[in-house]
């Protein structure tokens, strides 16, 4: 049983229904195609067909034969012709259309409707010439940042008549009618005992992740080292702030302010502080993202995003911020809390 | 004097000075970081590759080593062509791609197969047994960790098929290799099991004989210097194939690393943002309280520049204080930090993201002394417009 289904017209985002999925690297000319061995037979044959009909006529003017001989030229002619034309009038069989990325179709100059050689082989030995009948642009894909691929997408069938390897994918890609059952239907497949591996979306989603679960967790440590280095400065601003005000606390607390008040004081300071440096850094952020972006897409010709500011974000550094602005002030507060009064208004 | 005041001025206040040093320590230690991991991996490519000892390397047309499993056919052709050149020491064929092995009896695993022949195998690192000989085709090096899975040693057989029948559930037409022995593949990921067989059995199992396909020739120059010269010649030559030297193959990989350039070229700069605002700021509020000293300073007679230049210095003093600090804690995270990176499956275990090299320690310390100088300059360009006897004037009456 065959194992494709019989040829569609690609589309761009063919997502629905069984499908098998054939992938290998071909070549294809960085040019725009010449034309094919048919193309040049075709031709060859009507100009042929031209020349014999001009060639008849002075053949009757200057050539006085016997009528046999004449009739065996004549008869010779016209099946000539008639076998010419009959060639030349065929219809020529339409070319296999396939797709391609926008980037490959940059990079080979060809628009929709051209003609391109692709072929298994570097040489393009054993390449077919296909029409391009459309030219897309891929969903963004982290994995393909900066390889710069070039794709192009072939019907099956032409696929694996290109590769000469009938009847063989590399996988199947079910839709099952209750999405709920894949689980059960990927198990029964893996024991059927027919040497197929069956994944579930989630499966492979969770395996293909991985690396991204890497990446994350770098994130994760770098925003950590990056809280540290935050964190000394933040308390090293609040120790020269809280410096500079400790006359003025001292001045405080001899004239009769509570402890308890001076210390609160200290923390809602602390906590402004840290809160219009949360707001600057926001303002910062939204200015990088809205900088790297489209820098980076120009770069690296992709739709990703490559730098986001979300309200979570938000909330958590200002939340940081916060809590560490607070403990950066209320640290000092205490250690100020502690001295010399008289000490420190310079008696 | 300049110094002595500087140092007079940074250690009257300890605490502040310690959690300046730290703070620019930090920042200094992410900036090292980012220089390391900016080309981390391509200096450590680059190091694994001299290590291989191959200074061209000849893939398909449009592709790099091992990038997809295209090959070139008349492999051997070329390979002749090419060592017929006076430039070239050695040249040595590869096939690699994908196959199932098994052993009598057990289920079938997907692997990776090298065919090289002996003795310019350099992909790997025998563990235990014996390399490749050219004497006994039907032997075999598998990775330990292939060897592991699979539950096999030295002279056991080993069946290696391209193909596995979903249907019949064994491998299409096995051949049969004794384990000859085990090996670390260089650039094997964390989860992928390779084997070794010599190039014409590689093409046997790859069906690629027929045809001479082959995935990569790895060239030996004579003179290192004519890589790029053997590497454009290769390319006109021969149309149906790439030639990278290896400064090609690394810039061509570089531009594959863009997450970690685009990451290390934003975080440093954030980093040196953060050093420069941290010494900026210390100093400017230090400078702050010791406005009336400096305005002493200069009805002393010392010269506007002078005062400046100490401004200036006290801030590079800053960094000088943090470098320890900054080299110190940069190599501990990026210990750390490369641990993390190479738990991802895609990455070759003999390769680490984060390298220190002359030229990431160089571009720290410079980028560091950069930052401290900044850093100085509005200070620097307050202390120039004092003016003496208001700043006393004001200085005694508050």
């Amino acid at each position: 049983m065959p194992l494709h289904t019989p040829r569609a017209p690609l589309t761009t985002c063919d997502r629905s229904g069984p499908r098998c999925v054939g992938r290998r690297t071909l070549p294809v000319p960085r040019r725009r195609a010449a034309p094919t061995p048919r193309a040049l037979l075709c031709t060859h044959i009507v100009a042929s067909l031209g020349g014999m009909k001009t060639a008849t006529p002075r053949t009757e003017q200057k050539i006085v034969r016997p009528a046999l001989f004449m009739a065996w030229v004549c008869a010779l002619l016209a099946c000539s012709a008639t076998t010419a034309l009959a060639v030349a009038v065929e219809p020529a069989a339409p070319l296999p259309e396939f797709m391609l990325t926008d980037r490959t179709a940059r990079a080979l100059g060809v628009v929709a409707g051209d003609t391109v050689d692709v072929s298994p082989d570097a040489a393009m030995r054993g390449g077919r010439a296909f029409r391009v009948a459309a030219v897309y642009r891929p969903h963004a894909d982290p994995y393909e940042v900066g390889f710069g691929r070039r794709a192009v997408r072939l019907h099956l069938p032409d696929l694996e008549s290109l590769l000469g390897s009938n009847d063989r994918v590399d996988r199947f890609v079910l839709k099952l009618r209750d999405p709920s059952q894949s689980d059960a239907l990927a198990a029964d497949v893996d024991a059927a005992g027919l040497g197929l591996r069956a994944y579930t979306s989630g499966d492979l989603a969770r395996r293909s992740s991985s690396t991204f679960v890497v990446v994350s967790q770098f994130h994760k440590a770098i925003g950590f080292v990056s809280l540290l280095a935050g964190l000394v400065f933040l308390v090293a601003l609040m120790v020269l702030k809280f410096e500079a005000m400790r006359r003025e606390l001292a001045t405080l607390r001899l004239i009769g302010i509570a402890r308890r008040t001076l210390l609160g004081t200290v923390v809602t300071i602390a906590a402004a502080v840290a809160v219009l440096g949360s707001a600057v850094g926001v303002g910062l952020g939204a200015l990088a993202v809205s900088i790297i972006n489209p820098l980076a897409r120009h770069r690296y010709d992709s739709d990703l995003v490559f730098a986001r500011l979300d309200w979570g974000v938000v909330a958590l550094a200002v939340a940081l911020s916060l809590l560490l602005g607070v403990l950066a002030g209320l640290l000092v507060a205490l250690r100020h809390a502690r001295g010399d009064v008289l000490g420190q208004i310079g008696r | 004097m300049i110094g002595f005041l500087a140092r007079k001025g940074l250690f009257r206040h300890r605490t502040r000075t310690l959690l300046a040093v730290l703070g620019v320590g930090i920042s200094g230690a992410l900036l090292l970081d980012m220089q390391m991991l900016s080309r981390g991996l391509q200096v450590s490519l680059q190091r694994v590759l001299r290590d291989i000892g191959y200074e061209v390397r000849v893939t398909p047309r449009g592709t790099l080593p091992f990038e997809t499993e295209a090959s070139f056919a008349g492999g051997h052709a070329i390979a002749a062509a090419i060592a017929a050149d006076p430039r070239v020491e050695r040249v040595a064929p590869v096939l690699g791609g994908t196959a199932y092995a098994a052993r009598s009896g057990g289920s079938a695993q997907p692997v990776f197969i090298y065919g090289m022949d002996p003795p310019t195998e350099t992909l790997w690192r025998i563990t235990a047994g014996q390399s490749l000989d050219a004497a006994t085709p039907a032997g075999a090096v598998l990775s330990v960790a292939l060897a592991r899975d699979l539950g096999i040693g030295l002279g056991d057989t080993l069946y290696v098929a391209r193909g596995f029948s979903a249907a019949l559930g064994m491998l299409e037409t096995p051949r049969a290799y004794t384990v000859r022995g085990l090996a670390d593949f260089r650039f094997d990921l964390r989860n992928q099991r390779s084997l070794a067989v010599l190039t014409r059995e590689a093409q046997t199992v790859r069906g690629a004989l027929e045809r001479d396909e082959l995935s990569m020739l790895v060239i030996a120059l004579h003179d290192r210097a004519t890589s790029d010269a053997v590497a454009v010649w290769i390319r006109d030559r021969f149309p149906q194939v790439e030639a990278y030297s290896v400064r090609e193959m690394l810039d061509a990989v570089q531009g594959q690393l863009a997450y970690f350039n685009l990451f290390s070229l934003v975080l440093g700069g954030v980093s040196l943002v953060v050093c420069v605002l941290l010494v900026g700021t210390i100093i400017t509020l230090s400078l702050g309280e010791r406005i009336g000293e400096m305005a002493i300073l200069r009805a002393l007679g010392v010269r506007r520049r002078r005062i400046v230049g100490l401004v200036m210095v006290e801030g590079l003093l800053l960094v000088v204080l943090s470098l320890p600090v900054a080299f110190g804690a940069g190599r501990v995270i990026a210990f750390w930090l490369d641990g993390i990176l190479r738990q991802a499956p895609s990455i070759p275990s003999d390769l680490h993201f984060f390298v220190l090299t002359a030229r990431a320690a160089g571009r720290t310390l410079l980028l560091l002394f950069v930052a401290g100088a900044l850093a100085g300059v509005y200070p620097a360009w307050l202390v120039s417009r004092l003016r003496i006897a208001t700043t006393l004037h004001r200085e005694v009456m508050g």
